[in-house]
């Protein structure tokens, strides 16, 4: 095939030159090329770029034209549009009759076997992307030249093992198009001989969320093999390279597939016959043609064997090893570590790392600047390289001009949860940080003025939801021709640094906060407002139908109720928060308390399916205390454990709400419920300001609450029952 | 027009597209939206209305500008503009996100309602919305109804066409072109017949609009 490949190169050579002096005097000719699928496709564009590459780039670019149409079979299949297209065809290219077409993918080449010549008589056809099968079967193959491409996945199956012995299962996957169906059967009866070393498991035309959730749930032996997924079972038509992406992002596993518009999606890779070169030897027979050799003699050609490629990062993702790749394997995507990119400029930075203190480290930028060489010279790669991966500080590189984190290491790793690998060449923003004392555009506005910053303190949301407080310092180096950042963050959530950090950010930035915590309350406000609004606007058209639907109408209603609950905890909350000593302290009767906020939330809690059970002991003591705050501070409770019950099944959603006396002689009101209880590593946590676990909260219930408890003489804590679930205490003393 | 309705896929009604993240206020609103008689589709996040888009949708979008743990509707809209999307955005703003709201429009956004929004607010605003969406449709319809009756010409009556509706007479044209003024007649009602135009007028029109 090489050879075959490079006579083509001399004659276009030769056919170029010849026609640089004579192409002026010639009308352009026309070739149409027509395309299965859509425009948008990515492997179209990649074909059609490497055709005209082949076609008008090559010497003289007056003789020839070529027009792309797209037949966008997946869409529109049934024989009344193929007429319609037909027609089209017919009027738009009346004037130019084309001298050749281009038939892109088994529908356009079934299209123009059927229609060529009540369309153009006489016009001959190139072919790419076709099964040898289909060329087969076609009675007549007058006018007719190609490549064939015979798509396999026996290749994969059979080198795999020399890849990951370690793969027992592999899951095949495609979607619900036609094409989608016809290759998925190709690749069942082409895997059937494999069945014995893997278990061949299908994925045929699922609905989507079926299929991610499922591959979110493969095992570690399994492997998945994506083929194509042009259409979903409901009738949506999709790109395959998104699914692809989709898929990728799901699953823990490794995801082969076939075509290298997929690459960078996240897949791993595998054999395949790269779409633009494809594209361009399809070109080289069409210009052939051109050039006035005859199609038979030109006749049908094989694409050959496919090759590998591979992402480096998905590769390094699945600890995968490069040595185990089939020899001629292309690796995309290959970053250079920090390291490789730029020793001398790690060195630097690494080497204010090993002195660690913040005030060494507000050092480096003097040592920077004056002794840069003479730090190059003094001080052993090796061992920089080390305190950069083995600094127990959180070290990230990011370049200035857009943000991306270039390097990160292992204590990074360890704080954040996330991976180098997935960090490399995303923001911050795109991880899920979010900036809590600055908004986004602070963020870019600082990266882009380029000042460095002196333990800084920050507090950063989490990816994964949590709240937490660096001590943040930042060096501009010049890394591999890029300014880039060196950040620097100490983990002080917990440490009396934070404290004072918290007071002393409080202080500094009170009148912020409040504007922040305005707009954060309107908007809790607001939601609930909206919703009742909205809700009672509804049913009141619905009482104006001649027939009003009542179980609607009663649903209304009872989510007017619930958002009205939903609204008044919030100002419950804010008025605790502002009117500080507004209330007087009284004595009350605990039990009377409890069964009261009970009742308040029974009509919430039959909505919910929620069986609460409420338990007051005999002859309790009376507490003292502001009635509005225990109040809230037990309603908080409550509704914190119908929250936990969400994903638990119905009939077993129970709370357990008990007034008794403890051993130290205070009244214990506890919460109990049937919910996955606290994990252990943020029991503690729960209680801090501006932790949450939910989307919707403001994090300052519980944290408001345990405060609220203790000014009363009280406490507030939590722990998980030994059956399941958790449990918070509220206890209060019966002096006052 | 009938070609273009067996085209459009059976799914693409007029709808509203609602992307709200929090739950009861997407329900309140989709219930007040149905009960006015419109199509709703609803949807949690940004994500899943990407997931479900495609290109075949009708109608418009409602979106919350601010929703926690993703893309705000900000985002959205722009990620949306950028992948050249038509449909009408109409956003939903908080008391403090009016400023972001305005942003928003004057990045093509169709128009901002703020919270609570009053019925008579909404669905003014999305009737019109709707509307505009019907009308930039139709005449994207119309324009490819007529490009195809104009692929339809021969040269010769593309010629003539051109000509005619420069205002040019018979005569002159026939002179232009060389040939016999029955001639240029026979194209011209040709011209007239196959662009389905009644009257010079009309025809005039629709070679302003193809232009």
């Amino acid at each position: 095939m090489p050879g075959m490949r490079s006579s083509f190169f001399w004659r276009l050579l030769i056919a170029a030159l010849a026609l640089s002096g004579l192409g002026q005097a010639r009308a352009p000719t026309q070739e149409l090329v027509l395309f299965s699928n859509d425009r948008l496709l990515p492997a179209n564009q990649e074909v059609e770029k490497g055709l005209r590459m082949a076609i008008e780039e090559v010497g003289n670019t007056s003789s020839v034209e070529i027009h792309a149409e797209f037949l966008d079979a997946g869409r529109f299949p049934s024989p009344e549009q193929a007429a319609t297209m037909e027609e089209f065809l017919r009027g738009r290219h009346r004037d130019t009759p084309p001298m050749a077409w281009i038939a892109l993918g088994p529908q356009a080449l079934d299209f123009l076997m059927q229609r060529r010549e009540a369309l153009f008589p006489g016009t001959s056809i190139v072919f790419g992307g076709i099964d040898s099968q289909q060329i087969a079967s076609l009675k007549d193959r007058r006018g007719l030249a190609g490549r064939t491409m015979d798509w396999s996945i026996t290749p994969l199956l059979e080198q795999l093992p020399g890849m990951c012995s370690e793969v027992r299962r592999t899951l095949l996957i495609s979607g619900a198009a036609e094409f989608d169906r016809v290759l998925h059967a190709r690749a069942l009866t082409q895997a059937a001989p494999f069945n014995g070393r893997y278990r061949i498991e299908s994925s045929l035309g699922e609905p989507l969320d079926d299929l991610l959730a499922r591959v979110s749930k493969l095992l570690e032996d399994s492997l998945v093999i994506y083929l194509t997924y042009f259409l979903t079972p409901d009738g949506r038509t999709l790109l395959p390279r998104s699914v692809a992406g989709w898929v990728a992002e799901k699953s823990s596993v490794p995801v082969l597939c076939f075509h290298n518009t997929y690459l960078g999606t996240g897949v791993m890779g595998g054999p395949m016959k790269p779409s633009e070169e494809e594209g361009r030897a399809i070109g080289a027979i069409a210009r052939s043609l051109m050039d006035g050799e005859d199609i038979e003699s030109i006749g049908i050609l094989s694409s050959g064997k496919p090759r590998w490629i591979i992402d480096e990062r998905a590769m390094r993702r699945h600890g995968w090893n490069e040595r185990n790749l089939p020899p001629d394997t292309e690796i995309r995507f290959r970053k250079p570590s920090l390291w490789e990119a730029n020793r001398s400029a790690v060195a630097i930075g690494a080497a204010a790392l090993l002195l660690q203190s913040a005030l060494i480290i507000a050092l480096l930028a003097a040592r920077a600047h004056k002794r840069r060489a003479e730090n190059e010279r003094q001080l052993s790669e090796s061992g920089f390289f080390k305190v950069f991966t083995a600094n127990p500080v959180s070290i990230s590189v990011i370049r200035q001009s857009d943000g991306r984190i270039t390097d990160a290491n292992t204590a990074w790793e360890h704080t954040t949860g996330i991976s180098r690998s997935d960090a490399v060449g995303r923001t911050h923003l795109e991880l899920g940080f979010v900036f809590e004392d600055s908004s986004e555009q602070h963020y870019l506005d600082y990266l882009a003025s380029g000042k460095t910053l002196r333990d800084s303190v920050q507090r950063l949301r989490m990816p994964n939801g949590s709240s937490r407080m660096f001590s943040v310092s930042t060096e501009l180096v010049t890394l591999h021709g890029e300014t880039s950042f060196i950040s620097m963050a100490k983990d002080i959530t917990h440490t009396q640094e934070a404290e004072q950090a918290r007071v002393k950010l409080q202080q500094a930035s009170r009148l912020g906060m409040l504007g922040e915590l305005t707009a954060l309350i309107t908007h809790e406000i607001n939601q609930p407002l909206g919703a009742i609004l909205s809700n009672a606007d509804a049913a009141s058209m619905l009482m104006d139908l001649p027939e009003p639907p009542l179980d609607e109408i009663r649903e209304i209603l009872s989510d007017i109720r619930r958002d009205n609950i939903r609204a008044s905890e919030v100002i419950l909350q804010v008025r605790s928060m502002v009117a500080q000593g507004e209330n007087r302290i009284i004595a009350l009767h605990p039990g009377e308390l409890a069964l009261g906020v009970a009742a308040m939330v029974r009509h919430d809690c039959t909505r919910r399916s929620v069986a609460v059970h409420c338990d007051v002991s005999a002859n309790l003591p009376q507490v003292y205390g502001e009635k509005l705050r225990i109040e809230q501070v037990m309603l908080n409770l409550l509704l914190n454990a119908m929250d936990a019950l969400k994903e638990v099944a119905p009939d077993e959603r129970k709370i357990r709400m008990a007034v008794a006396l403890n051993d130290d002689g205070m009244v214990d009101i506890s919460v109990a419920d049937s919910g996955p209880g606290i994990p252990p590593e943020l029991m503690e946590r729960i209680f801090e300001n501006f932790f949450t676990t939910k989307s919707e909260g403001m994090g300052l219930g519980l944290a408001l609450s345990r405060s609220i408890a203790q000014s009363h003489g009280g406490n507030l804590f939590a722990r998980n029952v030994p059956a399941g679930g958790a449990c918070f205490h509220l206890i209060l003393p019966t002096t006052p | 027009m009938n070609s273009d309705s067996q085209i459009q896929p059976a799914d693409a009604k007029l709808a509203i597209h609602l992307v709200d993240d929090d739950e009861a206020l997407r329900t309140a609103l989709s219930r007040l939206l149905r009960a006015a008689g419109r199509e709703v589709r609803a949807y949690a996040s940004a994500a899943e209305f990407l997931m479900a888009r495609n290109g075949a949708m009708r109608g418009c979008l409602l979106l919350d500008v601010r929703m926690p743990g993703g893309p705000t509707g900000l985002e959205l809209h722009q990620a949306l503009v950028r992948q050249g999307e038509t449909l009408p955005v109409v956003f939903l703003t908080g008391y403090g996100d009016i400023p972001m709201s305005v942003q928003a429009v004057k990045n093509g956004a169709f128009d901002f309602l703020t919270k609570p929004v009053r019925r008579d607010d909404l669905l003014k605003t999305v009737a019109a919305a709707l509307e505009a969406e019907q009308t930039a449709w139709e005449n994207a319809a119309r324009h490819r109804e007529l490009q195809c009756r104009e692929t339809s010409l021969t040269p010769a009556e593309r010629e003539v066409f051109r000509r005619v509706v420069a205002g040019k007479p018979n005569k002159m044209i026939a002179e232009e072109l060389g040939c016999a003024e029955r001639t240029v007649k026979a194209h011209r009602s040709q011209v007239m017949h196959k662009m389905a135009a009644a009257s010079l007028p009309e025809l005039v029109g629709m070679a302003r609009e193809l232009v």
